[in-house]
C-alpha cells in the first residue's frame, strides 16, 4: 500500500508544474553558475602575493613614524621586516624559484609572525591594513593541509573549490529555504483540492507522511546531485583544475581546519540532505496547521528571518539560531559562527541541532494527527481534514 | 455488517441528523431520499468518519468502531466513498484514478480493464481528465469506486449528470454488486430509478429516518387515481381512515384491511372518473417522495 501510495505520488510530482520549474532551476543553477564565474580572470598566486606585499609596505610606512618613540611598535617592526622579507621570498619561489614546499613554509612562518602581531595589539598598524586573526588561521589550515598532502600550490583544483563553496554559498540558506518551502508548500494541501477522492484511502496517516517526505526528497536531492554533476563536468571541461584531493576549509571545534573537497561535498550533501528533510517536516506541519499553501511560503520566512529581526533589534538570542543552521555552506565555512556570534555553530553541532529539529518535528506532526483521533465533539462535529 | 446507534449531528442551533439509528446487512442496496441540504451526505460523511459525530456510533461488524487510526483504517479497508467530480486530478487519466483505486484497495490493477469495458470507457479512459464531459466524469467516478471493490461503497448524487443509457448502465453493474454480496448506500434525486435496484429507501427529515421504504413487502399494496382537490373533497368522507391524499393529487387507498368485495367496489367506483389512470401496486419511492416533502417543496 505505501509503495503505490508513493507511486502515485511520484506521477502527481512528475505532472505538477512547479515540480518542473524547480526541476529547470535546480539543474541550470550549477552549470550557469560556473560559466559565469569561469568567464572572469581570477587573481592569480604570485598577483595576490604581490598586493600583500604592496600592503605590507603600507604598514612599514606608519609603523616607521612610530617605532622610535614607542617601543611595542618597534617590536611590532621587527616582526614586521620578517613578513616582509618571507613574502618576498614566497613570490621568489611562485615565480622563478618554483619551490612549492618552500613557499609553503615559507607561509606557515608568516602566519606565525601575524599572530605574534595580534599578541602585540598590532600596535601602530592602521585597522584597515590589519589582517584579520580568523584569516590567518583559515590560510594556516590551508597550508598545512598543503603541506601534510604534498599538493603543488599553482594548481587550477584550488580554483576549482572555490567555485564549488561560492555555488553553495549562493544556493544554500535562503534561495534553498524558498525553493523547499514552494516544493513543500502543498505536500498536504493539494489533498484538500481533491477531498473526495483522497481522504478516504486506508493508509495511516504518519506513512503518508513519510511517503510524501520520500517522495519530495529525493526528488529535489537527486535533482541537485545531478544539477552539481552537470555544472562540475563543465568545470573539469573547462579547466585543468577538479580533482577532489584539493582542500577546502571548514570551521570546526572553534577552529579552522581544511579538508579535501570530496569530504567538504560529501559532508555538504550530507547536510543538504538532513535540511531537505528538516524543511519538508516543517512544511507537512505547516500544512497542518494552516492549510494554506501561501502560509507555507511566508511563515516558513518569517521564522527564517527572526534571528535577523532579532538581532537587528539589539537581540541575539542563542535559541533562535538553529534556525540558521539550514544555510549548511556558511555552518562550514564558519562564517555563520562568526555572523551570529556563537562558536558552537560548527558542521556537526549544526548536524546534531538539525537532527533533533527533525525529531521535534516528527513528534509534534504526530502528536497532533493522535489529538485529532482523541478529541471529543462538544457542540460541533469534528470533520477529518486529512 | 453496519450499525448506526443513535448518530446526531448539529451545529449551533441547526440540527442536521437527530439521533438516528440505522442497520444495514452486506448484499443490500439501500436508497437514501432527501431535499438538498437534510443530511445526506453528512450521514456518508459519519459512516465513513469524515465527519465525527456529536453523539453516536458507527460499528462495523458488530465490533470495529473509529475510536483510533488503525480502527478506522481497518474500517476503511472495507469501505469506499463516491468521489465528487470536482475532486479529480485534471490532469491524470481515467486510468490513472481507477489504478490508484484498484491499488489501494485490492492491491492490484487486475480489474481495471474489465470495468473500462463493462462501463464503456475505454474510448477516453487514457485521456486526461480535463478533457471529459460531465458524464464521461461521473462514469470515472463510479469506475473508481466498482475498482477499488469494497464490501461497503457509499454513493453520494451517483447518478448526476448521466443520460437514461449510462443511468441504465450503471444500474445494472449496481445490481451485479449487490449479487455480490456488496452493501451499497446510494442518494439519489433519480427516485424512480432507486425502484429498480434498491432493497429499501429510506426517507430522511428532520435529521432522522421518517419511513423506510422496503421493496421486500408485498402487502404495500394500493388502488391509485389521480384526483382534483374537488373530486378528492366530494370523497372525502366514503375512503377508508388509512387512505393516503398525496401531494394533493394522489389518492392512495391500501389494500390491506380490504377483502375482496370491498376492492372490487372501489375499482368499479374509481373506474367512473374515464379521464383519470388507475392504477394498483405499491408506492412508488417518487411517490412518497412527494408524501414526505410534498409541504418542504412550496417553502
Amino acid at each position: 500500500m505505501f509503495r503505490k501510495f508513493s507511486l502515485f505520488e511520484i506521477k502527481l510530482l512528475l505532472r505538477n508544474r512547479k515540480s518542473a520549474f524547480i526541476a529547470l532551476f535546480l539543474l541550470l543553477f550549477f552549470p550557469l553558475f560556473f560559466m559565469y564565474y569561469s568567464q572572469e580572470e581570477p587573481e592569480t598566486l604570485t598577483e595576490q602575493k604581490r598586493a600583500e606585499t604592496q600592503a605590507s609596505y603600507a604598514i612599514f610606512y606608519h609603523l616607521d613614524q612610530k617605532r622610535h618613540d614607542m617601543p611595542e611598535v618597534a617590536e611590532v617592526y621587527d616582526y614586521h621586516t620578517q613578513i616582509q622579507s618571507l613574502l618576498g621570498m614566497q613570490v621568489w619561489n611562485i615565480g622563478s624559484g618554483k619551490d612549492g614546499e618552500q613557499y609553503v613554509e615559507d607561509g606557515l612562518e608568516i602566519n606565525q609572525l601575524r599572530l605574534k602581531v595580534h599578541e602585540l595589539g598590532n600596535e601602530g598598524i592602521p585597522d584597515y591594513l590589519i589582517i584579520p586573526e580568523e584569516e590567518i588561521l583559515k590560510e594556516n589550515a590551508l597550508l598545512e593541509y598543503i603541506k601534510q598532502n604534498d599538493l603543488p600550490i599553482d594548481s587550477e583544483s584550488f580554483m576549482t573549490n572555490n567555485y564549488f563553496a561560492d555555488a553553495f554559498a549562493m544556493v544554500s540558506g535562503l534561495v534553498f529555504l524558498v525553493i523547499m518551502l514552494i516544493s513543500g508548500n502543498e505536500l498536504l494541501v493539494y489533498e484538500l483540492k481533491h477531498q473526495s477522492v483522497m481522504r478516504g484511502l486506508p493508509l495511516a496517516f504518519m506513512r503518508k507522511v513519510t511517503s510524501k517526505i520520500m517522495v519530495y526528497g529525493i526528488f529535489i536531492y537527486l535533482l541537485l546531485l545531478l544539477g552539481f554533476s552537470i555544472g562540475s563536468l563543465y568545470l573539469s571541461s573547462k579547466m585543468e583544475g577538479n580533482e577532489f584531493s584539493f582542500p577546502i576549509l571548514i570551521y570546526q571545534n572553534e577552529e579552522y581546519t581544511a579538508i579535501s573537497a570530496s569530504q567538504y561535498l560529501l559532508y555538504l550533501f550530507l547536510g543538504m540532505a538532513l535540511v531537505i528533510i528538516l524543511l519538508l517536516l516543517l512544511s507537512i506541519l505547516l500544512n497542518m496547521l494552516f492549510k494554506n499553501a501561501f502560509a507555507n511560503i511566508l511563515v516558513g520566512l518569517g521564522i527564517y528571518l527572526l534571528p535577523d529581526i532579532a538581532m537587528a533589534a539589539g537581540f541575539n538570542w542563542n535559541f533562535l539560531h538553529p534556525v540558521k543552521f539550514i544555510d549548511m555552506s556558511k555552518v562550514l565555512s564558519g562564517e555563520l559562527a562568526v555572523e551570529l556570534e556563537n562558536s558552537f555553530i560548527d558542521y556537526w553541532n549544526a548536524m546534531a541541532v538539525l537532527g533533533g529539529l527533525s525529531l521535534l518535528l516528527i513528534g509534534v506532526i504526530y502528536a497532533i494527527n493522535k489529538i485529532n483521533y482523541q478529541r471529543v465533539p462538544k457542540d460541533m462535529p469534528l470533520e477529518k481534514t486529512f | 455488517m453496519l450499525k448506526l446507534k443513535n448518530i446526531s449531528v448539529s451545529y449551533k442551533d441547526k440540527v442536521v441528523l437527530d439521533n438516528l439509528s440505522l442497520t444495514a446487512e452486506s448484499g443490500e442496496i439501500i436508497g437514501l431520499v432527501a431535499p438538498n441540504g437534510t443530511g445526506k451526505t453528512t450521514l456518508f460523511h459519519v459512516i465513513s468518519n469524515f465527519l465525527k459525530p456529536n453523539n453516536g456510533t458507527v460499528i462495523f461488524h458488530d465490533k470495529l468502531q473509529y475510536k483510533t487510526e488503525r480502527n478506522e483504517i481497518a474500517i476503511h479497508k472495507q469501505l469506499t466513498t463516491f468521489p465528487e467530480q470536482r475532486d479529480l486530478f485534471e490532469e491524470l487519466s481515467g486510468i490513472d484514478h481507477m489504478k490508484l483505486y484498484a491499488n489501494m484497495w485490492k492491491g492490484s490493477t487486475g480489474n481495471v480493464q474489465k470495468i473500462c469495458k463493462q462501463l464503456h470507457m475505454e474510448g477516453y479512459v487514457k485521456k486526461k481528465v480535463k478533457t471529459y464531459s460531465l458524464g464521461m466524469r461521473q462514469r470515472l467516478c463510479f469506475a473508481m469506486v466498482a475498482a477499488a471493490d469494497t464490501p461497503v461503497m457509499l454513493m453520494d448524487e451517483l447518478m448526476n449528470g448521466l443520460d437514461v443509457a449510462n443511468v441504465a448502465l450503471i444500474s445494472e453493474y449496481l445490481m451485479e454488486m449487490k449479487k455480490e454480496g456488496k452493501l451499497i448506500f446510494v442518494a439519489s434525486h433519480l427516485l424512480s430509478n432507486l425502484d429498480l435496484y434498491a432493497d429499501r429507501v429510506l426517507y430522511l427529515k428532520d435529521g432522522n429516518i421518517i419511513h423506510q421504504q422496503d421493496f421486500s413487502r408485498a402487502d404495500e399494496k394500493f388502488i391509485k387515481i389521480d384526483l382534483s382537490s374537488e373530486e378528492y373533497g366530494a370523497l372525502k368522507e366514503s375512503l377508508p381512515e388509512d387512505h393516503l391524499y398525496i401531494a394533493n393529487h394522489l389518492c392512495c387507498i391500501p389494500l390491506a384491511k380490504l377483502d375482496e368485495a370491498e376492492k372490487n367496489a372501489w375499482i368499479t367506483r374509481l373506474s367512473s372518473y374515464e379521464d383519470k389512470e388507475l392504477t394498483i401496486g405499491p408506492l412508488g419511492t417518487a411517490e412518497y417522495y412527494e408524501k414526505y416533502y410534498h409541504e418542504d417543496s412550496k417553502l
